[in-house]
């Protein structure tokens, strides 16, 4: 009944963060990967799984920052989407340069989320439903941009990407990046402000909190991750396709779900999703080394992906504390 | 200005009138349609828009109910139920309208177990409902591809055949078929216990806990009914095409969360209905209908799609100004 | 000096300001006093600029304020503790008392540790014994209170805005509150302090503004003017301020048992005890946050309890409040928001509610006759409304509470739990609400009341339990007074302990 605090309380917090669940999901897979996998280790293997993984990293980043600010975001799949046909037919039909193909596929992808930003935090209309109808609308211009799946990007920018570089894997050092761009943001006002926004909005307002801008930028956020994991996903495909980037949006929640950020906004952390994206990439690795006869893959992964969100659901449940609705 | 706020007001606020401007716009749709092909808006054609309708209507139905029910309630596994229906009918009746009871039986059964599973993880183990059922459905598809091998076999009966493209009295049964489950839905929502609960519970569960609702059975239950409204549309999708493969289901995802939030439900639970999503059903199966007579391609479709129903919400689920 | 000028609000149809005008002067405390819904709270709230006025404007030192814009509010020294808090509960503490004015270090990073010591420092002020670093969802209510309240203080305002802050404190803390205001009044600062409590009132303040459904009655001078008075501006009308238990006297008639519970024991529960009769008014008193909320949430299965429990017709605990409600025990919660109400649907499917809560799902719900007795339910607890459909999102606080108690009384209970009947309603409903709460126990219902307020439990009670450390310590009967009860509350403090009650409040 009575509040007692104690110092070792710091550590217990630690341990009980939501971010845990989606490292410890990830350390798990990664033991049975081992398992099954014994190349696991071997430095090309690594660097093939990270390639694989980049992309869904960075989507991930991304969506946190819009369900941390209390929203959510359905075209990052779109924008992948976007991103990588742009950039692909570029190259190969227009014979632009890839660096300049990069930035204008990048820039395209911001664009999308700059509509987006606009339309939920100024006009006022639900996240879901906006980005649920631009993923239909960016779907349809990137089918309109490559209709079929093709083109080719330069051969040493793929090549790069699936390369080390000091001895690290090129996709590490891509997460790296993506993670530290994160952290320019979250340690900012900007970066505390979507979480205050996410748990309390009229709160924030009340204590002079941008409200609005914070919004559009939670959202401009989202898409620039989303187009730069387009950008890794076509150096790692090296060609293009109408619909890349379908997965995404949905694997990308169960990515932030997993990582421990509450849906409702307001309290998660990136690196959780970070561990909750690698877990999705591990599951899909362990199913297919352990010999599971390939009709079954899909059910063993789903089963393991599920009983990976219940679990997230009942230690949360348990940790009662944050459950106000019951409160004292 | 006076006007114009008030206007507003009346557009953000009630549901009903959102319904009317559904109601508008299909038909508006439907004229266009009319002005650029007579054929459009014969008799024939919109009977036929009516039936390809049906198909939508009843896989949002279990989807407005989910909704209705509050707790950012949303069901994406419908798709893969409807999937997993159509391959279950279709491979245990194997063409034969003796065996098309049994195979009934067991496809509802499945439905509803599925979507016992979905809410008792959202309730008990709460797993937000949106990537509760998106987990379920890839655990769905697991189960197709697991059952069919990668090749669904059998068909429909020829009694399933006949109620998904026969007609009687020039109506197709699909419309009939409809028209008796919306009937169905309408009364239960708007005189039995079950239904006047669910408005209040999705309004604000934590109440209607501490008012005595028995709030697991009821939450848990409407994901059961989803489940079985999946597995209908499943069979009745089954007559429709005759045969069946795989992830036929996934095409009525997203259409029918839009056809629930064009209709007028709140995605936030608690208000709506389901005439709205009937309408709703109606206004996306015609403007997909006059973007195909349009000739224009699927990517265009898509684009306009997405600009329609941006438009109409921005329309109806304007949030009010802090302020 | 703050002028405010005519300061006009509309919602809708609504019109919940109409033209108020004051003065805030620096170096006095001004009081703002008011009936609930006579605009109080909407005042305040355009003061810190959460509220956009429809007319009217604030001048700040002779200058215009920009309406509407918190930022701007803050940035000309006004700072406002809100009613309802302004905290984000999954933030941390120190980072909530700076939120928004957080200082930045090189290159635009918030600069943590300079947070930390500016809330520490704070914190200490107002003695808080709290880490910087736990999350605000985490702390107990009056805590979450006095944290709104520093979030204010933390800003060294010129205008300082208490809204109700004191109803959640304990006396200590109210102690506390009131040298720190006094110390920024003699500073030069000019506060605004909202209350319903007039001794506090009449301790600390200068002059009282008084309003009444949306307009100004008055503004007077404290030292001249007796509470009589500004209870009557307050009202309007005159008023008997005699408690309600005479009506039915005091003899409790010894009926058969409605509920009776056995050592219930959980984490907050020490092995509680008690027997409510038909016809019999219990109430739960005792100092703040000893366990009286958990002790109803256990007898109706909302947590999770040990222990034994009887009512007519079932024996053993409920598994949950639905369960409970099958054998007529209902229960108020004192979260009317959260847990009371379904806003966005029509008074009449609330109250309707009651009925079928514990009915089959499939069976029908809406019949003719029960439409009549709903009606008749609004008419006799007299409901403000202009329409039985109407969302009662748009009810004043008082209203909603009677709409919670025609649902109860529409399910026909055997035994009704209320927690804080009367939170946050005007003076009049509060005397309508006591009334019914006899004329329910006159019928034959059993109830449990717990509530803050020793005054009210004298008021209607016929016994008293008073609970201390998850246990009921002392059992009042007879006649009841409120300052014996409150004297019970903190002398069960003291005989349990051995200590104060100010030990305990001072460690948390």
């Amino acid at each position: 009944m009575r509040t007692r605090f104690s110092s070792n309380q710091t550590a217990t917090r630690i341990f009980r963060s939501p971010a845990m669940i989606g490292w410890v999901l990830f350390l798990l897979g990664l033991v049975a990967n081992a398992i099954v996998q014994p190349t696991l280790f071997k430095l090309s293997v690594i660097n093939s799984n990270l390639g694989l993984a980049a992309p869904l990293v960075m989507v991930a980043i991304g969506q946190t920052a819009a369900v941390l600010a209390g929203g959510i975001d359905l075209s990052v799949g779109a924008i992948v989407t976007l991103t990588n046909v742009l950039v692909v037919s570029l190259c190969s039909f227009h014979h632009t340069g890839f660096w300049l193909a990069a930035i204008l596929g990048v820039a395209a992808g911001i664009a999308v989320g700059v509509v987006n930003g606009f339309i939920i935090s100024i006009v006022r209309i639900p996240a879901l439903l906006v980005t649920f109808a631009m993923m239909s609308i960016i779907n349809g211009v990137a089918l309109a941009i490559l209709p079929q799946p093709g083109g080719q990007i330069p051969a040493d920018i793929y090549q790069i990407y699936g390369n080390t570089v000091a001895g690290l894997p090129f996709p590490l050092l891509l997460i790296i990046v993506g993670v530290l761009l994160w952290v320019v943001f979250r340690y900012r006002k900007i970066g505390r402000y979507l979480i205050a926004v996410g748990g309390a909005a009229g709160s924030s307002r009340a204590n002079g909190i941008p409200v609005t801008k914070v919004r559009f930028q939670s959202y401009v956020l989202s898409a620039m991750f989303a187009s730069l994991a387009g950008l890794f996903l076509t150096a790692e495909v090296s060609s293009g396709d109408p619909l890349i980037g379908a997965s995404y949006a949905l694997n990308s929640l169960a990515a932030v779900v997993l990582g421990g950020t509450a849906l409702a906004g307001g309290r998660g952390s990136v690196s959780g999703s970070v561990g909750g994206a690698l877990f999705l990439i591990l599951v899909q690795n362990i199913v297919y080394f352990a010999n599971v006869p390939s009709y079954y893959q899909t059910l063993v992964s789903g089963l393991i992906v599920v009983m990976g969100l219940a679990t997230t659901g009942v230690l949360y449940a348990r940790s009662g504390k944050w459950r106000l609705t019951n409160g004292r | 200005m006076a006007f114009t706020e008030r206007v507003k007001q009346r557009l953000g606020q009630s549901s009903r009138n959102s319904l009317g401007i559904a109601v508008g716009v299909a038909v508006l749709l439907t004229a266009v349609g009319g002005a650029f092909n007579r054929g459009f808006v014969s008799p024939s054609n919109l009977l036929n828009l009516l039936a390809i309708s049906s198909l939508l209507g009843l896989a949002a139905a279990g989807q407005t109910l989910v909704v209705l029910s509050g707790g950012e309630g949303i069901d994406l596994s419908i798709g893969a139920v409807i999937s997993l229906s159509a391959v279950l009918t279709s491979q245990i009746s194997n063409g034969q309208n003796g065996l098309l009871l049994p195979a009934v039986v067991v496809t509802l059964v499945v439905g509803v177990l599925l979507g016992l599973v979905n809410g008792l993880g959202i309730y008990l183990a709460q797993v937000p409902p949106l990537i509760m059922t998106l987990g379920m459905s890839s655990v769905i598809e697991g189960i197709v591809l697991v059952y069919t091998q990668g090749q669904p076999k059998g068909q429909a009966p020829p009694f399933l055949a006949a109620l998904g493209t026969g007609q009687v009295l020039g109506i197709p049964w699909l419309i009939i078929v409809w028209a008796m489950f919306t009937l169905i839905i309408w009364y239960v929502l708007k005189y039995l216990v079950y239904g006047r609960l669910l408005f209040l519970v999705g309004d604000n569960r934590s109440a209607g806990r501490m008012s005595g609702v028995p709030v697991a059975k009821l939450v848990v239950g409407t994901y059961a009914l989803s489940g079985f409204f999946s597995a209908c549309t499943g069979i009745l999708f089954l007559g429709y095409t005759n045969t069946t493969y795989l992830n036929i289901g996934d095409v009525y995802i997203l259409p029918s969360v839009a056809a629930v939030v064009v209709g007028g439900t709140a995605l936030s639970g608690g208000r709506g209905g389901y005439i709205g999503t009937v309408v709703g059903a109606i206004l996306l199966t015609v403007l997909d209908s006059l973007l195909t007579t349009l000739h224009m391609g699927e990517a265009t479709r898509g684009i306009i799609n997405g600009v329609v129903l941006l438009v109409l919400l921005s329309i109806y689920t304007r949030q009010p100004k802090d302020a | 000096m703050l002028t405010i000028e005519g300061l006009r609000k509309e919602y809708g149809a609504v019109v919940a300001l109409q033209g108020a005008s004051l003065s805030l002067v620096p170096g006095t405390i001004h009081a703002l006093l008011g009936a609930n819904g006579s605009g109080k709270s909407t005042l305040v709230k355009m003061l810190g600029g959460v509220v956009r006025p429809t007319e009217g404007m604030i001048w700040v030192d002779e200058q215009r304020l920009e309406t509407g814009s918190p930022a701007h509010a803050i940035h000309q020294g006004i700072a406002v503790s809100y009613q309802e808090t302004s905290l984000v509960p999954s933030m941390s503490v120190a980072d909530n008392l700076l939120l928004g004015i957080e200082p930045t270090g090189k290159a635009g990073y918030v600069a943590r540790r300079a947070i930390r010591e500016r809330a520490a420092e704070i914190l200490d002020q107002l003695e808080l014994n709290i880490p910087p670093d736990v999350p605000v969802a985490e702390l107990p209510t009056n805590a979450q209170h006095l944290l709104e309240i520093g979030k204010a203080l933390v800003k060294r305002p010129k205008y300082l805005v208490l809204d109700e802050a004191t109803a959640a404190l304990r006396r200590e803390e109210v102690k506390r509150l009131f040298s720190i205001v006094c110390g920024l009044r003699d500073e030069g600062a000019a506060i605004l302090f909202v209350s319903h409590r007039f001794d506090e009132v009449y301790a600390i303040c200068d002059r009282a503004t008084v309003l009444r459904n949306g307009a100004v009655v008055g503004t007077r001078s404290l030292s001249k003017t007796s509470r009589e008075e500004l209870i009557q501006d307050m009202i309007g009308q005159r008023i008997s301020l005699e408690p309600v238990r005479q009506e039915t006297g005091n003899s409790i008639k010894k009926q058969s048992l409605r509920l009776k519970a056995r050592s219930l024991t959980n984490s907050e529960l020490g092995g509680v005890d008690l027997e409510v009769s038909a016809g019999e008014i219990v109430g739960i008193g005792g100092l703040q946050g000893q366990g009286q909320t958990a002790l109803l949430r256990a007898l109706i299965g909302a947590i999770l309890v040990r222990g034994d429990l009887e009512t007519e017709g079932h024996r053993g605990l409920f598994r949950n409040p639905s369960h409970a409600a099958e054998s007529g025990v209902r229960f108020i919660s004192g979260d009317r928001g959260r847990e009371g109400v379904f806003g966005q649907r029509s008074i009449y499917e609330n109250i309707m509610i009651g009925r079928i809560a514990t009915s089959p799902l499939w069976q029908r719900a809406w019949q003719r006759g029960k439409n009549r007795a709903v009606r008749d339910l609004v008419e006799q607890l007299k409901i403000v409304h202009h329409s039985l459909t109407q969302e009662v999102r748009g009810l004043s606080g008082g209203n909603q509470q009677k709409v919670l108690f025609a649902r109860t009384l529409a399910s026909r209970p055997n035994v009704v739990i209320l927690d804080d009947p009367t939170k946050g309603v005007d003076v009049s409903t509060r005397m309508e609400i006591h009334r019914l709460l006899r004329s329910m126990a006159g019928a034959g219902v059993g109830l449990l009341i717990a509530s803050s307020d020793d005054e009210e439990l004298a008021g209607v009670c016929d016994r008293v339990l008073i609970m201390y450390e998850g246990r009921i310590v002392r059992e009042l009967t007879g006649d009841l007074q409120p300052s014996h009860i409150t004297k019970a509350s903190i002398e069960g403090a003291q005989s349990e302990k051995g200590k104060g009650a100010e030990t305990r409040a001072d460690s948390l």
